[in-house]
């Protein structure tokens, strides 16, 4: 079943290539170059503990770790719950949050071979900071990154057993990650008790901390740190999404022929 | 004017009918708009100025984005959507039968009542910021007026950018990135390019939500960027009709 519904992800993931351009354009291309001149304009009038260069390649690496471990499955959770479609997932034999997730990994996977693992890579080695171990446990930060994105998606996609439209939440869900991720600037500009306050927030796990290990920015003991904390956010969310499924399931009609 | 308040009851009668709906909306609003203001807050400790701009007039800056924002969510966002959705889904000939001007009449039907309720929150930052220097009479009526005209002018580029609809163009693509380029809006215009500055505010005209109201109270406003505010709308609005009367010769559906 894995491997059939990745195949699927990528054969749509290939065919509508307008979705590439909007997907690379509207998540990679413009928020960089926008961020880009902001922080070109910034360095000119403020002093900053980052060399020019050294933002830039943080921003870029930032957004690509965003995007990469960004999830957006409130929009089918509600769908399926508001129409006759959940009903009918829940009468099949296979589970419906592990089909949900095996369907946004798999596109993940087929972004991430394709798009972003070429590009993370690329940069690190134009910017000499390839260096296999923090490579991989980078990766390990960004899987935790895409699971507590899972969830909060997930609790916000559920929240439609009560709520008739869940868009605009996920809208603002999206623009307040961008902000207190870090991949709008590197959260050690800010004072030094605000960097600490963020460490103990989930946010900061979605790109900051993957991106500084990425390029071996990030003390061993942080990186077990930020795994202990960002595993207790997963453990957390997850048991809210647990009972609000159940809750939800309890409300939950539907009718169909 | 009867049209605008029966479309206000309308829109404020479903809001109590799905209180926890509105309720969500209202937090979520409230969750947006402060991290807005959080973000600049928290970078103002560390940086001395964002491009020309003091830590408290960014704050201004940021709150005439976030009204402009609130008054786009209250008065054009559902009427944006449902424009687009009914060109793609068959009901829009509906839209067109009716007996009033088209968006108008699609506005009217689709006033959006919950994110007003953030409004007088936001006016009273606003006004707060705002009366910290202390503008005349005048330069708050024109500052107003930018404001409203600068959510039109959001409003009319949406509505450019749907009408594509018309020949047959799926628009997803181009809508996204037009909503991610107006979100520079959020940023100070003096920070960048004197090129790039000039592109978002004569063709995207995403500084129309921000920098240029702003500058009204702040007193740096040249007259071509005053003038630009008010023929703006006008500009636009003769763009979108072009694209719509040639589109319409184009476009086809078919409805019960």
């Amino acid at each position: 079943m894995i491997m059939s519904i990745f195949k699927i992800q990528y054969k749509i993931y290939s065919m509508y290539k307008i979705h590439f351009f909007s997907d690379f354009a509207g998540h990679i291309l413009f928020p960089v170059l926008i961020n880009v001149l902001f922080w070109k304009g910034m360095a000119d009038s403020n002093v900053l503990d980052y060399s020019f260069v050294d933002l830039m390649v943080y921003i870029i690496m930032a957004n690509l770790v965003m995007s990469l471990s960004q999830v957006a499955i409130e929009q089918k959770l509600s769908n399926d719950i508001r129409s006759y479609k959940l009903a009918q997932q829940l009468l099949i034999p296979v589970s419906y949050h592990k089909k949900v997730a095996i369907e946004t990994i798999s596109s993940g996977l087929v972004r991430f071979l394709f798009v972003y693992l070429p590009l993370v890579i690329l940069i690190l080695i134009l910017y000499g900071k390839m260096n296999l171990l923090f490579f991989i446990l980078g990766i390990i930060s960004i899987l935790f990154s895409f699971i507590l994105n899972f969830l909060i998606s997930a609790i916000l996609g559920e929240f439609s057993f009560w709520l008739t439209e869940v868009w605009g939440i996920a809208a603002i869900k999206n623009l307040v990650f961008v902000v207190f991720s870090g991949a709008m600037f590197p959260l050690d500009i800010l004072p030094v008790n605000i960097l600490i306050a963020f460490k103990f927030l989930p946010f900061s796990y979605m790109s900051y901390v993957p991106t500084k290990i990425l390029f071996g920015n990030y003390p061993f003991e942080g990186i077990f740190h930020s795994y202990i904390i960002a595993s207790a956010w997963c453990l957390i969310l997850f048991c809210i999404e647990r009972n609000i499924w159940k809750f939800g399931l309890r409300k939950y009609e539907s009718c169909g022929a | 004017m009867n049209i605008l308040v029966q479309s206000i009851l309308y829109s404020f009668k479903k809001s109590k009918k799905y209180k926890i709906n509105t309720i969500s909306w209202f937090l979520a609003d409230i969750a947006l708009y402060s991290s807005v203001f959080l973000l600049y807050l928290l970078l103002g400790l560390s940086l001395k100025s964002f491009g020309t701009y003091t830590k408290v007039q960014i704050l201004f800056y940021i709150s005439t984005y976030t009204l402009v924002n609130n008054i786009y969510a209250v008065l054009f966002s559902e009427g944006v959507s449902s424009y687009s959705s009914n060109i793609m889904n068959g009901y829009f000939p509906y839209d067109l039968l009716t007996p009033q001007r088209l968006l108008f009449g699609i506005f009217m039907k689709n006033i959006n009542f919950p994110p007003l309720l953030s409004t007088p929150f936001l006016l009273g930052i606003n006004i707060y910021l705002m009366n910290t220097y202390s503008p005349d009479f005048i330069s708050i009526i024109l500052y107003y007026s930018t404001v409203l005209i600068g959510a039109i002018a959001i409003m009319l580029i949406f509505v450019i950018v749907y009408s594509f609809q018309l020949f047959k163009f799926r628009t997803e693509a181009l809508s996204e990135v037009v909503l991610q380029l107006l979100e520079l809006a959020e940023k100070p215009d003096t920070v960048f390019p004197k090129n790039v500055k000039n592109f978002f505010t004569f063709i995207i005209p995403a500084f129309l939500m921000s920098a240029l109201p702003s500058r009204i109270i702040l007193k740096n406003i040249s007259v071509v960027e005053l003038l630009w505010i008010y023929l703006s709308p006008a500009i636009y609005f003769i763009i979108f009709l072009i694209i719509f009367k040639i589109g319409i010769r184009k476009f086809e559906s078919e409805a019960e």
